[in-house]
């Protein structure tokens, strides 16, 4: 029997979160390397960026009230 | 970075024709299923909260469905910005003297080919399919003398104005090459 906290979760949602900015930087890489300058790769970069960020504040605000602290067995 | 509607490596007097790029219906295309697919964890949550709404209401079960949920948007946001990029990346150019052909084939492989007007032998265009042919858009197929034999140009519109413009500029090049043959006999002649 061993007690888990769900802080482990936020540690994997951490690993993933990174994975995910890695590969954001990576076609953010691309686009502005290789892409050509326009009002349109403009505006889709600020939507991908802005959506991000409204998603994570919404993660924020819903996980707010969650104590983190609490354990589970298995 | 080059602005948009300009040439790579412009030369002297050449002009920029055409500036292509896919059909946006194709991008379209792989949003509308990104969207579809953003709807499944909606779809769970309903469906947990009727059945199994002790998922929803335990903040054990709770707190990790949210983290699921988060990075699964987190991607789907991704993988929509990442169609995008690679709808933008590929580029075709035509100008007054050359055909560019830059295609992004996945992260970290990108093929640029480019030929002289002059080595243009052949032009064709294929339209195929219900969608091609309602949105008017289809492959159009340059063959060249050079050591990369054929240009794809994909899912583009207008494939047959494409082809009409660039058998005018062929056209233009062997009118331009006959005038400068006659030049040279006419001068050989005068001797």
């Amino acid at each position: 029997m061993l007690e888990v906290s769900i802080t482990t979760y936020l540690v994997i949602y951490g690993i993933s979160l990174a994975l995910f900015f890695l590969y954001a930087l990576i076609n953010l890489y691309h686009l502005f390397r290789f892409g050509f300058l326009s009002f349109t790769s403009f505006l889709a970069t600020f939507l991908f960026l802005g959506a991000t960020v409204l998603l994570l504040f919404i993660t924020y605000k819903l996980g707010l009230p969650i104590d983190w602290t609490q354990t589970f067995t298995i | 970075m080059y602005i948009e509607g300009t040439i790579p490596n412009r030369q002297e007097d050449e002009k920029l024709l055409l500036f292509l790029r896919r059909h946006w219906i194709i991008l379209l295309g792989k949003w509308i299923l990104y969207i579809l697919l953003g709807l499944i964890p909606i779809a769970i949550y309903y469906f947990l909260l009727y059945a199994f709404p002790f998922l929803i209401t335990n903040e054990i079960y709770y707190s990790f469905l949210l983290l699921l949920t988060s990075i699964y948007y987190l991607f789907m946001i991704l993988f929509f910005f990442n169609a995008f990029i690679d709808y933008h990346l590929d580029v075709w150019i035509v100008t007054s003297k050359r055909i560019i052909d830059i295609e992004q084939k996945g992260l970290f492989n990108r093929v640029i080919s480019e030929q002289t007007i002059d080595k243009v032998q052949d032009v064709t265009a294929v339209q195929k399919g219900f969608f091609e042919t309602f949105f008017n858009y289809g492959t159009v197929i340059v063959q060249t003398a050079g050591k990369l034999e054929r240009f794809s140009f994909h899912q583009v519109p207008l494939p047959f104005d494409i082809v009409k413009t660039i058998n005018g500029l062929v056209q233009r090049e062997e009118d331009n090459l006959e005038h400068e043959i006659h030049e040279i006999l006419h001068h050989e002649n005068n001797k």
